[in-house]
């Protein structure tokens, strides 16, 4: 496998005072490229966290991650910033865009980190077409429905051209349907553009668009078969499915 | 970043303009205040600061250019026969006792100047003229001191030290660092006045030839006279004010509330500016949370420090001449150098620099995790 992700005995403990919680208590995990990914399982699993790690947003306390063939574990912060910057994407559980920018200026924050200055307003607009929002790139955020503040947090995820996009609850936000056609143009898009995904949800009317679900159940992986694939063709079915993988789910 | 940096600015007006009323009062404050102490030491140099001299010679160990003590009138023609001396005149600064109309006095310096060349003697006139002080016991006195003096009108006699002078001239802007009057006159006039003989006089006032070096000439006229003091009309000012400063702490005074008023305005900026990055600090995050290095969240804080302190500088400069041009008159001047204003506006961006530390330090702490967990 053309492995984008390859983790390996990932753990990670908060510290409170002298309190100790082990979130994720070795972790092994491998994304191919183009993959779609969801994680899924029961609030406390340690998805977020797993993800966060993945994106080199926290460090492991203990492990491997390599990305992209190339071992971030021992990377200064510094270093893992700039790792993240240009080559991963993220959408995030509420957007986190800067509501009092426009559309296009969102997807322009991403250009002036990585120092670019020219031409930034038409690459932005040409993601914001990208995702469908060619008639609202000079609206601001607050103008915006969610569903269309959902596609401008895809287009700015996609600014610095990553392999790989991260997406905590992207639907969590959504009503039903314009979740579902949200995550379809995520996956789609990512699909064409060569991209690999992990999702981070609890949705599971979405599970039937994951190529594998992995499941996470108190910090370990639960269920990480690699064959399994829901038929997006039969929701009802995947959706019984995946509360089985999510092993008692709430 | 900068476009980010003004647009988070600029979308909490409340706390920007806190901030830019923090700058403009700062700068308001140091260049008023520094414009109000240049304007009243200035005055303690006023002598030296409005005669065409380019050099002083006085009495060894002379301090202030009022308070002169009498040197041999006779010393004058060495220094009139030294290379690149042009003309070397005697002066007169003493000092007397007005009588007023209403029987009360009031202390007055006598300022006697060469009647040929009136050199030292005032160019402002508001009533008469430089022509008129050339006449027997005449004397000019400046427009706003004419209250202290019963407010005798031109042609008036008044009595100085018990002799007759006679009102000839007013001018404008001669009001000296003490509240004593100073009247203009000749050399006769003032020795008459002041009882000085004509053996004597306070100064030589020497003008030097044309490309004459001053500075050469000053050390040469010190050879010629070591046991008195040379002095260029710069020098002599500074240490006139050096004088009162001195002795009267007035430079402390001064430095002490604008010190004060400084650290009010660091407070508001600062104060400021780290509510508007705490109002933020989950879009720092988020900006983190994509890939910003601190450097360049820190350059965001910085832009919108120094934006402040721009912006705040144009509003500051403009109500500060709106001021001195509103509020600066000959009792009270308020002088602003050129050099004051920019060192004010210097002040407000390291003021502006300053304030951002703390919201900076504050943005490095943020974990970017904090955007995943919600």
């Amino acid at each position: 496998m053309d492995a984008v992700v390859s983790a390996s005995g990932i753990e990670k403990v908060y510290r409170t005072g002298r309190l100790t919680t082990p979130v994720l208590r070795g972790v092994d995990l491998e994304v191919a490229r183009g993959e779609c990914l969801f994680l899924v399982g029961p609030s406390g699993s340690g998805k977020t966290t797993l993800l966060s790690i993945l994106g080199c947003v926290l460090s492991a306390d203990a492990g491997r991650l390599t990305l992209f063939g190339e071992d971030v574990t021992q990377l200064s912060p510094k270093a893992r910033a700039a790792f993240r910057l240009r080559r991963i994407g993220f959408v995030f559980q509420r957007f986190h865009l800067f509501d009092r920018l426009r559309a296009w200026e969102n997807v322009r924050v991403v250009f002036e980190l990585l120092g670019r200055r020219n031409n930034t307003r038409n690459d932005a607009i040409e993601l914001l077409e990208l995702v469908g929002l060619k008639d609202r790139v000079d609206h601001r955020i607050s103008e915006l429905s969610m569903g269309q503040r959902q596609r401008v947090a895809l287009a700015r995820a996609l600014a610095a051209d990553p392999e790989l996009i991260l997406a905590d609850e992207p639907t969590a936000s959504l009503d039903a349907e314009t979740g579902q056609s949200a995550m379809r143009m995520l996956k789609d898009l990512c699909q064409r553009l060569g991209k690999s995904i992990i999702v981070v949800t609890h949705d599971q009317r979405i599970l039937p668009l994951a190529d594998r679900v992995v499941s996470l159940a108190d910090g370990r992986v639960v269920d990480g078969d690699p064959a399994w694939r829901p038929a997006i063709a039969e929701p009802a079915k995947a959706s019984n499915r995946e509360l089985a993988v999510c092993g008692g789910m709430p | 970043m900068s476009w980010f940096a003004l647009k988070t600015l600029l979308c909490n007006r409340g706390k920007a303009l806190t901030a830019l009323l923090g700058v403009v009062f700062s700068l308001v404050l140091v260049d008023i205040q520094g414009g109000l102490y240049f304007g009243l030491i200035g005055k303690a140099s006023l002598l030296t600061d409005r005669c065409a001299a380019d050099l002083w010679i006085g009495h060894r160990h002379v301090e202030n250019v009022d308070f002169a003590q009498t040197i041999p009138v006779q010393r004058i023609n060495r220094i009139r026969g030294v290379p690149g001396v042009a003309a070397a005149e005697p002066y007169i600064v003493g000092n007397g006792i007005a009588t007023l109309p209403d029987g009360g006095y009031e202390d007055v310096w006598v300022i006697g100047a060469d009647p040929e060349s009136l050199l030292g003697a005032p160019q402002s006139f508001v009533a008469g003229s430089a022509d008129d002080l050339r006449r027997p016991d005449a004397i000019s006195f400046d427009e706003l001191d004419a209250s202290k003096l019963g407010n005798p009108a031109i042609g008036d006699v008044i009595e100085v030290n018990g002799r007759r002078a006679k009102v000839a001239a007013t001018t404008r802007g001669l009001l000296g660092f003490m509240t004593t009057p100073y009247l203009y006159c000749t050399l006769d006039t003032s020795r008459r006045l002041t009882g000085i003989p004509g053996s004597q006089c306070s100064y030589f006032l020497v003008r030097s030839a044309r490309g004459a070096d001053i500075s050469e000439l000053r050390r040469t006229l010190a050879a010629q006279a070591p046991d008195l003091d040379v002095m260029t009309a710069a020098e002599f000012g500074r240490q006139s004010q050096d004088y009162f400063l001195r002795r009267t702490g007035i430079g402390i005074s001064f430095g002490a509330s604008t010190l004060l008023g400084l650290l009010v305005g660091l407070s508001i900026v600062g104060q400021s500016l780290y509510a508007l990055a705490l109002d933020h600090l989950h879009e720092y995050a988020t900006l983190k949370a994509i890939g910003a290095e601190d450097r360049q969240i820190g350059a965001v804080v910085v832009v919108q420090a120094l934006a402040v302190a721009a912006v705040g500088s144009v509003v500051g400069v403009a109500l500060i001449l709106a001021t001195q041009q509103m509020f600066s008159t000959p009792i009270a001047p308020i002088l602003i150098p050129h050099a004051l204003l920019l060192a004010g506006v210097i002040v407000v961006f390291a003021i502006c620099l300053v304030s951002s530390v703390l919201p900076v330090i504050r943005i490095r702490g943020i974990d970017p995790a904090i955007v995943l967990q919600g």
